[in-house]
């Protein structure tokens, strides 16, 4: 049979991890890629805060994401009323891995984050992704320069009782205990609208989003959730296969992780 | 619905814990190919043997080392249970990040090699200490690396009767511990029980684990506790919002509400998303009406009136304190259990151990300091009144950290 976690159980964790984050930081703001998980994480936010997501959602846009993506950001924010912050990252000589992902991006947050002093930033990463991400805690502090230093993880003991001083911000990790398929099963649940490129077009899908240059479909001809729900049940491959950043040396996502990368 | 159980891997360093982990993903098939596949590459670049401890240990540091620096969680999926698999690094320094994935645990594996040089250590008895510390009723011992001692009973005896002592010594009984022989690295007596030890007659890891998935603890049945989060203001209301803890809040309910002394009734429940609720139940989120009572905020607790707890300020309680801190009787501290909050005091120590050194509680007259590592009976004495219970009735309320000059200090239970 298939084990699948209780979708009622982790959005309830949640919801109680959005609302600490709420309750215990003055200025908050989320990531939101238009991928699947950030935008799950939204969908739970809006049912945490009565209807309405009340912190700022930023796009880290370095103009070359699909024009699907572009599409739905413009579609989606109207629908669901969200303060959107597009924040331009410039590309420099070298697309992919460490100096785009980490350098570019990264600079482009961090711009934002001085000018808006956010000092809460939810993140929608999952520990199923990799396994570096796996070793996260539900809040977890980046210094002035941004750094994760991961090797002092502030201890969290029984639920998030850590208290963070002298720290640039926090990420907040409120999707952490999710799994690739329940966030499908759960956007099929709630009926939440999906960037299309996840669904097979010609043979092909995307199954994790970054932009056009550092993501690569994979051979798929799952059209629609279902498909891709039994996909995942039979896939011998990870979920960000595809994705280039995660590739180019063993330790590369542990890198960027620690300087400063989503 | 699936059966799901947050267990804990606990033991000394390089006894197994991260490998006992990658064993059970792969024999249940919990992990891609691709992953194993990567980590089978990492161990060919650093020149190692394939270790199934690659499939936990990410970090450059823990994969060149060959230790684990921080805890993580797998998934292993199996018969209809799912496991979310818990590794701590089984450093002694390191038992802030041990702490931060055992707190979260229903029940634990403790893993004990039997090899000759290895068997019981320090680390071993610290692990033992917190996890009953930490409630831990649940707990299995598996003594592993039975390959490396020819699967010997006589030596799975010695191992057993030593882990026993200890185990007893801090509180455990024997009739509740279960202990297997395994090989993590070959998987004997993991999932499936091997004719390699055909002296064993006991249960497999993974079928003591379903019996542990199928009696946990029902939270609904206890009295209603809630920790309000936040008040949000929504349309001329004031809504309470908060995860009940314990048991179950129903409309129209009288609840007390503490500190400060508010009885009212329950108008409404709702969901986040303004739906209304008829109950709530422990591990439900919710929202309660509170009109304009402004006592009403951040850190109360809610309780049924007839079974509320009063608040207090002195408390009984139990401290284990981490090995970079120190406590001194007076010194300004802050206490924290969920988002209740209070500044505090160590008020009087009655005695302090230390889980490794010591062999039982020193009771000395004048101890003030609580040091690294040593765990202390005292009481601790809160500026205002705060909520809290007896851990061993009322998990939620009962524990809490002690916070100081920046970060955690200690880890507290009430007595």
């Amino acid at each position: 049979m298939a084990e699948f976690q209780d979708l009622t159980k982790l959005e309830e964790k949640s919801v109680y991890v959005l609302r600490e984050a709420k309750a215990r930081f003055k200025n908050l703001a989320a990531l939101w890629s238009m991928g699947k998980d950030s935008t799950a994480m939204l969908a739970i936010a809006r049912k945490a805060f009565f209807g309405r997501v009340p912190f700022p959602v930023i796009h880290i846009d370095n103009g070359i994401d699909f024009p699907e993506t572009y599409e739905f950001r413009k579609r989606l924010a109207k629908e669901w009323d969200l303060d959107l912050i597009v924040v331009k990252s410039v590309i420099k000589d070298d697309i992919s891995g460490i100096k785009c992902c980490g350098a570019n991006k990264t600079d482009a947050l961090k711009g934002l984050l001085d000018t808006r002093g956010f000092d809460g930033l939810i993140v929608s990463i999952r520990r199923d992704e990799h396994g570096i991400r796996a070793k996260e805690r539900y809040f977890s502090p980046r210094d002035k320069e941004f750094k994760w230093n991961y090797k002092e993880q502030p201890p969290e003991v029984w639920e998030y009782t850590s208290r963070f001083e002298d720290t640039s911000h926090v990420r907040i990790h409120p999707l952490l205990q999710w799994n690739e398929v329940d966030i499908w099963r759960y956007l099929r649940q709630e009926e939440v609208p999906i960037n299309p490129l996840y669904f097979s077009r010609e043979g092909k899908r995307y199954r994790s989003l970054g932009c056009t240059q550092c993501t690569v479909s994979v051979q798929s001809g799952a059209a629609n959730i279902d498909d891709i729900i039994s996909e995942l049940q039979k896939t011998g491959t990870a979920e960000r296969s595809g994705r280039m950043q995660d590739k180019e040396q063993e330790n590369v996502m542990q890198r960027l992780r620690a300087l400063g990368y989503m | 619905m699936v059966n799901e159980i947050n267990i804990s891997l606990l033991g000394h360093k390089d006894h197994g814990k991260s490998t006992f982990i990658g064993r059970m993903l792969l024999g249940t098939g919990s992990i891609t190919e691709d992953r194993i596949e990567e980590a089978r590459g990492i161990c060919r670049s650093l020149r190692k043997e394939f270790e199934l401890a690659f499939l936990l240990d990410s970090f450059v540091e823990e994969r060149e080392g060959g230790f684990t620096l921080d805890t993580t969680t797998a998934q292993a999926r199996h018969n209809g249970f799912i496991y979310n698999l818990i590794d701590v690094p089984g450093h002694k320094e390191l038992v802030r990040n041990m702490l931060s994935g055992a707190s979260m645990a229903d029940a634990a594996i403790l893993i004990v090699s039997a090899k000759e040089d290895e068997g019981l250590q320090d680390e071993t008895k610290l692990h033992v200490f917190l996890a009953r510390f930490l409630g831990i009723t649940k707990l299995v011992v598996a003594v592993n690396k039975m390959d490396a001692v020819a699967n010997s009973e006589e030596r799975f005896g010695q191992i057993r009767s030593g882990v026993l002592t200890v185990l007893e010594s801090f509180g455990y009984l024997e009739k509740d511990i279960q202990f297997i022989p395994i090989s993590a690295k070959s998987g004997n007596n993991v999932l499936a029980r091997t004719d390699s030890m055909a002296w064993y007659g006991g249960k497999s890891v993974i079928e003591c684990l379903e019996g542990f998935a199928l009696n946990q603890p029902d939270y609904s049945r206890m009295p209603p506790r809630m920790f309000i989060q936040d008040v949000y203001e929504l349309g001329g209301d004031r809504i309470a919002v908060g995860r009940v803890e314990c048991g179950v809040f129903r409309t129209g309910q009288e609840i007390a509400i503490e500190p400060g002394g508010i009885r009212t009734k329950i108008e409404a429940l709702s969901a986040g998303d303004g739906k209304p609720m008829s109950e709530a139940r422990a591990g439900q989120n919710t929202g309660i009406s509170v009109g304009n009572t402004s006592a009403i905020m951040r850190g109360s607790v809610c309780m049924d009136v007839q079974r509320a707890a009063a608040p207090g300020r002195e408390f009984r309680v139990r401290l284990f304190c981490l090995p970079e801190a120190e406590l001194l009787e007076g010194e300004p501290l802050e206490l924290i259990c969920g988002p209740q909050t209070a500044a505090c005091k160590l008020a009087r120590v009655i005695e302090t151990m230390h889980p490794i050194k010591d062999s039982g509680p020193k009771k000395v007259a004048g101890i003030v300091r609580v040091g690294a590592t040593e765990s202390a009976e005292a009481f601790i004495e809160t500026d205002t009144p705060v909520v809290l219970e007896k851990f061993s009735m009322m998990p939620p309320t009962g524990r809490f950290v002690l916070w100081k000059s920046g970060r955690i200090a200690a880890v507290g239970v009430v007595l």
